[in-house]
């Protein structure tokens, strides 16, 4: 009995001991934050290529435009090596793609001739995307 | 929150000193009763989300088990919230004196340990010279989620939550039961929104806090007793968010959210050793702080009508 009262006693000191130590364990009013908070400068190189020269331009220049531009004249849109006859002749606007050369020459609304609305913005879509020969 | 830290260590301090008091009185003889409390003012020592004044008889050990479903908003498919992902405590309680608990429970969501003490300062008597019961109820929350939940400038008091509550119960009669409460609750480290704000050359990712850091609530509840041992209860808790809520002079910081207040309603099946609550309620959480701070679960809406249980067994 004596034992019985001892270790109560002892488990109600401990518990209110562990109770007063929670009670101390200090307050603060903060918030979550997660590591990855901060100011970060933008990666414009970081868009995803939705639109490929050689699977989407190249198909569409040789059915719509190679039948004049075929090789050998000024804006070759015929052979293998129409990247570069585009590039070099400096038909392509990356800042504004709807300027480039390739859609207002000879004269504004030349090319929309002979493309579609989506052809065309699948052009413009692929200029954003840096013009590459992917 | 200076104060609350001082509150609290007073209460507790309070309650410590008067577990002397009670030790000393008990091993003189005791004195003769002048007033007798009045019986079984309430069935156990919680009704639906609340604590109630009363406390089980000194070395009593109450076993407690708490279920809160998913609201009933998807009805029949999940059988009204029941199958669907349910928030559990299980916890003991201990009485060491006839007038002092001390207790200990674990729950599901935010993996709250709670350690809790409740000291009955006042029991109403059966001649009416002592009007009501007074009780005063404390709480102490560890939450056990892993380090990272806690991002930067982890501490350990991150974990951290504290609740005191004071409780004023009366019995009217033998039927009706009534009781009001005042809590205080604290939350060290709050949820927090992210919000991404973006302009042509930077991106910036910042951290806005999602509710405020303290809340007071008033609380009442009510058991009427239709048959000796089955009663209808009910209750309603009001909290107010202590602080400032947001935009400080910054236009992308989102307001914090207030909590919303809990309504509940249900039966209760009382035995010697057993009492059922089952009930709907519109707090998900069972710790009171997390309720208090964060709930915001509208009992007006169907989405916020959550059914639950609770069983006390008395050892």
């Amino acid at each position: 009995m004596h034992i019985k009262s001892i270790l109560r006693t002892l488990t109600s000191i401990s518990g209110l001991g562990g109770i007063i130590l929670l009670f101390s364990m200090g307050c603060e009013s903060t918030y979550i934050r997660m590591p990855d908070e901060g100011i970060f400068p933008k990666d414009t190189t970081q868009t995803i290529d939705s639109v490929f020269f050689s699977q989407d331009i190249k198909p569409l220049l040789l059915n719509n435009c190679a039948s004049c531009h075929f090789a050998g004249t000024s804006l070759d849109l015929e052979s293998d090596d129409m990247y570069n006859s585009i590039m070099n002749g400096n038909f392509i606007n990356l800042s504004d793609p709807e300027s480039s050369r390739f859609f207002t020459e000879p004269d504004p609304g030349h090319a929309d001739l002979y493309l579609t609305p989506v052809q065309h913005s699948l052009i413009v879509e692929w200029i954003e995307q840096g013009a590459l020969n992917n | 929150m200076k104060r609350f830290l001082i509150v609290s260590l007073g209460l507790t301090l309070i309650l410590a000193s008067a577990v002397r008091l009670t030790a000393q009185t008990d091993s003189v003889t005791p004195p003769a009763k002048k007033h007798k409390a009045v019986i079984n003012p309430w069935s156990g020592s919680l009704i639906i989300d609340n604590q109630t004044t009363e406390i089980s008889p000194k070395n009593g050990l109450d076993f407690v088990i708490h279920h809160r479903f998913t609201s009933v908003q998807n009805g029949l498919s999940d059988l009204f919230g029941f199958y669907s992902a349910s928030n559990i405590r299980m916890g003991l309680n201990y009485s060491i004196t006839n007038n002092l608990m001390l207790g200990f429970g674990s729950e599901k969501d935010n993996k709250s340990q709670e350690f809790l003490i409740k000291y009955k300062l006042l029991s109403q008597s059966r001649d009416g010279v002592i009007p009501v019961s007074v009780s005063a109820y404390a709480s102490a929350v560890i939450s056990t989620r892993k380090e990272e939940f806690y991002g930067l400038n982890y501490r350990f008091s991150d974990r951290m939550s504290y609740y005191t509550e004071l409780i004023i119960s009366r019995k009217w009669y033998d039927r009706l039961s009534t009781q009001l409460s005042l809590g205080y609750a604290h939350i060290n480290k709050v949820d927090s929104y992210r919000v991404v704000t973006e302009d042509s050359l930077t991106e910036v990712i910042a951290y806005y806090p999602k509710y405020y850091n303290d809340a007071l609530a008033v609380s009442v509840a009510a058991r009427f007793k239709i048959t000796g041992s089955f009663g209808v209860i009910g209750e309603y808790e009001h909290p107010f968010a202590l602080g400032k809520g947001g935009r400080h002079g910054d236009s992308n910081m989102p307001h914090k959210l207030k909590p919303l207040p809990d309504a509940a309603l249900g039966f209760e099946i009382n035995t010697m050793t057993h009492v059922f609550q089952l009930f709907v309620s519109s707090y998900r959480a069972i710790v009171p702080q997390f309720n208090m701070i964060t709930n915001s679960y509208d009992f007006t809406e169907k989405s916020g009508i959550m059914p639950g249980f609770n069983i006390i067994v008395k050892f």
